[in-house]
């Protein structure tokens, strides 16, 4: 596989997902519980006989001690089906100081999260978005997957511009059942409307984690001088003195920064930032880390 | 302001390029891709104002360097204000009085070298810096003006006349020589100046000066501190007590306190020195006794007709002194020595001759006579009294020659050989005063009867009370006396005969005193006696003046002291009177040894050449008088304070001639400009260069002498003690890489290594030592160093990593710490401390194994100062190269682990929080924030 080397997944077979609390939903059965009663081992509790239940799942034992019909009733498991949200705009495709684009990074992040939830016997699916919705790969349990999402992100490209909200609305609809959401994006953009989507897809009682994908750049800003600057999205041109403008940029990033991580904290979405300087594994062990109860 | 070269200013348009350079450079930007612009349109819009105001500020420092250089390039000149040479920069020349100060206070030495020499190189300096368009006129002066006046000469002739002058004996004044100097300056057009080569001191400002005239400059050379200076102001004679030997009373002045001597000369005898405390700007008074004086010579005789041996008695003449007193040395030698010469006239002598040898007794009138005459101090007149019975008269011991009055008291037979030579002494001058006694008897004065003023009878009573002075008697002098008061009981019944004048009566009218002249001499007689039983007299006040009458009737008082004192250019003139004999010439020899002969005109004889103090003898066939010339004292010339609100600008006599053309044409500003270049370049550098420069630079000189010093930054500081003092080199950056996770504790990422011996232990708030082996033995220093770090507020964390329940790394430990801390025991912290919620709320102590099952501390005062784990903490944090745990945790497992790892954090924020947990001061804190919903 492109993005995942054998040498990642000895590491990543050292990470775990700790989905297990997590309530799923669908009909396959998996190891997660279900919020719906059905077929397992794990006894639920007991409800008396209604016309039309079974007869087979009446509990003859207490019959006999209280002489009222009641119906045994078991804990139902389902697997949880996780998603990748990859977004390829523009954005991710940029690349300073002889580093890897921010793309190969959240290729990466992105193979890894779909192995982990693949690891814990979860289905996973990858959606791409840029301005709206592009590739889905609908989820599905074998690790045959990874070779399906590996082959789609070598085939995609990150370019064009990025509406995240806008995409995230039109992914979301797509998600209906309960599932694990892991977005993967450079987050930039309007802030404030990015948070109100991600809180909206947290309202749809998805577990959320955010891995906001960035290059060193985009937070340090080390450019001096006169500097025309093209966007990689929208490819306009800004004119501006860079050296002027250095630790207002770096004020407003940190500022930017700390806005996620309070609107992510309160609203219980996991979250971290990935910067293409530093190993993508250690960093993902890490936020992993932080996420054991 | 003007330019040196103004052709360069052709190239001020120059300044513009940085403008143009900054308009040309946005073409030539670079171009970078970047990923997403909307933050950085944002960041821009908020600082375009400041953005564009920065670039125009920098394009106009960059502008103000480039002129900045073009005028320091053009030689700009700065124009004093009021400098009264308008032009002078340009070009035209100046117009300069130089007057020089020759008044003997340029004299002072100051820091070596004389103030006249300094002055006279300095302008010999300035002379030589003139141009040739220029033009100079010189003059000296004093407190006028030397010289047949000001006229313009070349500098070379100016310079030529300073150099051969010298300090004279004379004051200064400024007034003529600014008054002169304005009016010669006034018919100018140029640039004008008047440079005053003096000492600028306060003294010279004793005329009024003239108004300052506009357009001209008036410069002075201002002098270093002023220096110490004495001076004797004055030595006058005064009579010392009742003798015969006068003092001396010297007034001195110095400019500070000091103790100082004061020298005695005599002619060129140095008789001996005192010492003198002299006091700051005041006048200190010193009175010197002077030795016997030497005699003068007689210009001629006082008594007619009479013998050389007779000249020696009555009417001798008065000894004189001369000589000078003199201080140390000190910055003016000139006014430090006093020269004096005078003739002090020598008292009369008065010879009583007594009849009864009781007289000196009381109530006889000898003992009453005694007191006026006593001795030294008590003395009541101007007079020496010799007491001597009448029989001793003509014995070789009672000489009459060397009286200049006789009295006979209480005589009631005098032999006639006494009679006639008193006769003889009164004839040749002498003073003769008959008054009687108590006793009863008719007095036989035999030959003096004759020439007596008054024909004498028997005694009567007197029963009237008081005296009655006759017209013609100064009735003023007996004013202050009762003489209606004076009671006496008997008196003789005299008449006075034709030629005697009655001085004084009783109240009843009868002649009491009575004198005449006979011979050269004089003749008083008085009536009653002066001893108690005649009356009340000799126990009145009025008895001393009474006496003094009398013998002022006898004698003329003795003149005051004759001082010859000049001053310094002042003539000598010495005058005869007709009673003594003029001679044709006399020679005047002064201190330099000149001898110069005067003709005598009309018994007066003046000598101009007083040009310097000293003893000046003028000398004659009979013999000579010495005069004293002294230097001006009262001009203040002695006083080097400078002038509080002088009318001039002072100028450094070190730096004359810079100072002063800078005054005249103006300052050289090209200075100036370089540095207003080199500011604009440094402000332009400052706003150019990232501001984390500087604060690198500034980092980096904070850091030099702290170096240990580690900021707000927890630092991972661990003891290096022992061969296993590093059991786990991996774990320390795995528990501050999740101490600044999920702490707010800032950490920095490097551990420190210390000794107990380093200086940074005492910056550490924490310091860990771990080991599983016994390290060696701690010395006394160390041990002292530990003590003092833990009880000064320092938190020692031991870690035993062996894992056994025996160890000896434990024993050592224990052993240790008995030595640093005897005072406290090393005890198992209970489950309540604040350790175990410092952060994590923990049920009990934790690690890799589980060897003691808690942690263990040294408690110094509220807090806890060690603390001791053996359950290996820091084994719990131990990873393999694929971030898996290495150690497994027994025998809990991964919750072990878990709760080891909260263990460590939880230590390391106690040994940062203290017992903050425990007071829980933090709570209202963290409710508001949450309330407010800050994360």
């Amino acid at each position: 596989m492109r993005y995942l080397d054998p040498v990642a997944l000895a590491k990543l077979r050292n990470l775990s997902l700790n989905l297990r609390r997590i309530t799923a939903e669908g009909h396959l059965t998996g190891r997660h519980r279900s919020s719906a009663r059905g077929i397992s081992h794990e006894f639920a509790h007991h409800r008396a006989y209604v016309p039309g239940d079974e007869i087979k799942a009446l509990d003859w034992k207490v019959f006999a001690r209280q002489e009222r019909f009641y119906v045994r009733q078991y804990q139902s498991e389902n697997i949880l089906t996780g998603m990748v949200l990859l977004d390829v705009s523009g954005s991710m495709a940029y690349a300073a100081g002889g580093r890897p684009a921010k793309w190969e990074n959240a290729c990466r992040l992105a193979m890894a999260a779909a192995f982990l939830v693949l690891a814990e016997g979860d289905a996973v699916g990858l959606a791409t978005f840029d301005t709206q919705p592009r590739e889905f790969i609908p989820p599905r349990t074998s690790f045959g997957q990874l070779e399906v999402l590996d082959g789609l992100l070598g085939r995609s490209q990150a370019g064009g511009e990025t509406d995240l909200a806008a995409a995230l609305e039109a992914a979301a609809v797509r998600i209906r059942r309960r599932s694990l959401v892991v977005l993967i994006s450079d987050l930039l953009g309007d802030c404030d409307a990015i948070l109100k989507v991600v809180k909206a897809l947290q309202a749809r009682r998805h577990e959320l984690m955010v891995l906001q994908v960035l290059d060193p750049a985009e937070r340090d800003f080390g450019f001096a001088g006169p500097t025309l600057f093209r966007g990689l999205e929208d490819r306009q041109e800004l004119y501006c003195d860079a050296s002027s403008l250095q630790d207002a940029y770096r004020a407003a990033f940190q500022r930017q920064q700390k806005l996620y991580e309070a609107g992510f904290h309160g609203a219980a979405i996991s979250y971290m930032s990935f910067y293409n300087d530093r190993p993508w594994d250690e960093d993902l062990a890490r936020f992993l880390g932080r996420r054991m109860p | 302001m003007t330019f040196t070269n103004p052709a360069v200013l052709w190239a001020l348009p120059l300044g513009g390029v940085p403008l143009l350079l900054h308009l040309l450079s946005r073409r030539r930007a670079r171009k970078v891709e970047f990923s997403d612009l909307t933050l950085l349109r944002r960041v821009q819009a908020q600082a375009l104002p400041r953005t564009r105001l920065r670039q125009w500020l920098l394009a106009a420092v960059r502008c103000a360097v480039v002129l900045a250089l073009i005028a320091a390039y053009a030689g700009p000149v700065l124009e004093q204000r009021g400098g009264g040479a308008p032009g002078a920069a340009a070009g035209d020349g100046v117009d300069l009085v130089l007057l020089w100060d020759d008044s003997y206070s340029m004299g002072a030495v100051s820091q070596g070298r004389a103030r006249w020499a300094a002055a006279c190189a300095a302008a010999d300096v300035l002379l030589r810096s003139l141009r040739p368009s220029d033009r100079v006129a010189c003059a000296a002066f004093n407190d006028r003006v030397e010289g047949a006046g000001l006229d313009w000469m070349s500098p070379r002739a100016c310079q030529e006349l300073i150099d051969h002058s010298l300090p004279g004996s004379r004051g200064t004044d400024y007034a003529p020589a600014l008054r002169a100097a304005y009016a010669f300056l006034g018919r100018s057009r140029r640039a004008r100046a008047v440079l005053l080569l003096s000492d600028g001191a306060a003294h010279g400002l004793r005329g009024v000066l003239p108004p300052p005239e506009p357009g001209i400059g008036l410069y002075c050379i201002s002098w270093p501190s002023p220096p110490f200076n004495a001076t004797v102001l004055s030595a006058r004679p005064e009579r010392a007590g009742s003798s015969d030997q006068p003092a001396l009373r010297v007034a001195l002045w110095a400019s500070a306190p000091a103790d100082s001597s004061l020298d005695l000369w005599q002619e060129r005898t140095r008789l001996g020195a005192s010492a003198v405390a002299l006091r700051g700007r005041g006048e200190a008074v010193s009175s010197v006794p002077l030795p016997a004086g030497r005699p003068a010579p007689a210009p001629a005789p006082a008594i007619v007709n009479a013998s050389p041996d007779d000249a020696r008695g009555v009417g001798a003449l008065a000894p004189t002194w001369s000589g000078h007193v003199e201080l140390r040395p000190d910055a003016l030698p000139a006014d430090d020595a006093y020269y004096y010469s005078f003739r002090q006239p020598r008292r009369g002598r008065l010879l009583v001759l007594y009849g009864d040898p009781a007289f000196l007794r009381s109530p006889h009138a000898g003992y009453f006579l005694q007191d006026l005459f006593a001795g030294p101090g008590k003395r009541l007149l101007e007079w020496d009294a010799d007491f001597a019975e009448s029989g001793r008269l003509g014995s070789s011991g009672v000489r009459l020659a060397d009286y200049d009055a006789v009295a006979l008291a209480d005589i009631q037979a005098l032999p006639a050989a006494a009679a006639a030579a008193l006769e003889a002494y009164v004839r040749r001058g002498g003073g003769l005063w008959l008054f009687p006694g108590s006793r009863e008897g008719a007095l036989v004065l035999g030959g003096l009867s004759p020439w007596l003023p008054v024909r004498i009878a028997a005694a009567e009573p007197e029963s009237a009370r008081g005296l009655r002075l006759e017209p013609g008697a100064l009735a003023s002098a007996w004013r202050d006396f009762e003489l209606d008061k004076v009671a006496l009981t008997r008196r003789l019944d005299v008449t006075p005969r034709p030629g005697g004048q009655v001085w004084m009566r009783t109240a009843s009218g009868a002649p009491l005193l009575v004198s005449a002249v006979y011979g050269a001499g004089r003749v008083a007689v008085w009536g009653a006696g002066f001893d108690a039983v005649s009356g009340n007299l000799p126990v009145k006040p009025v008895f001393t003046a009474l006496v003094s009458a009398v013998l002022s009737l006898l004698r003329e008082p003795a003149g005051a002291i004759e001082s010859f004192s000049v001053k310094v250019g002042e003539p000598i003139v010495r005058t005869w009177t007709r009673q003594e004999a003029a001679p044709a010439r006399v020679r005047v020899r002064s201190p330099e040894g000149r001898v110069a002969t005067l003709w005598v005109k009309d018994r007066r004889v003046e000598y101009f050449e007083t040009a310097r103090p000293g003893l000046y003898v003028m000398e004659d066939e009979t013999g000579g008088r010495v005069y004293a010339v002294n230097l001006d004292r009262g001009a203040g010339e002695s006083d080097p304070a400078p002038a509080a609100f002088a009318p001039w600008r002072e100028l450094s006599v070190e730096r004359l001639r810079d100072e002063f053309w800078t005054k005249v044409r103006g300052r050289e500003a090209r200075g100036m400009a370089l540095a207003a270049a080199i500011a604009c370049l440094v402000v332009e550098m400052l706003m150019c260069l990232p501001r984390v420069f500087f604060l690198v630079l500034l980092l980096a000189g904070l850091s030099l002498p702290a170096a240990a010093q580690q900021g707000d930054r927890f630092v991972w500081t661990q003891l290096k003690l022992g061969s296993t003092w590093d059991p786990y080199p991996d774990a320390p950056a795995e528990v501050l890489q999740l101490l600044g996770t999920v702490t707010s504790v800032l950490v920095e990422p490097e551990r420190r290594v210390i000794m107990l011996k380093d200086p940074a232990l005492f910056t550490s708030p924490l310091v860990i030592l771990a080991g599983r082996e016994a390290p060696p033995a701690l010395d006394a220093e160390d041990v002292r160093r530990l003590r003092a770090y833990l009880t000064a507020g320092g938190m020692l964390w031991i870690e035993d990593t062996s894992g056994l329940a025996m160890s000896s790394f434990d024993r050592w430990v224990r052993g240790t710490l008995k030595d640093v801390l005897a005072e406290s025991e090393l005890q198992p912290l209970p489950g309540e401390h604040v350790v175990f919620k410092t952060f994590f709320l923990l049920r009990g102590a934790a690690g890799r194994v589980m060897v003691r099952g808690t942690l263990e501390g040294v408690s110094w005062g509220e807090r806890t100062a060690v603390i001791y784990s053996r359950d290996d903490l820091l084994g719990a944090w131990v990873k393999d190269a694929l971030g898996r745990p290495l150690l497994p945790c027994l025998p809990g497992g991964e919750a072990q682990r878990h709760n080891a790892r909260k263990l460590t954090l939880d230590i390391l924020m106690y040994s940062l929080t203290g017992s903050y947990k425990s007071d829980a001061v933090h709570q209202p804190y963290l409710l508001q924030k949450m309330r407010m919903g800050i994360p």
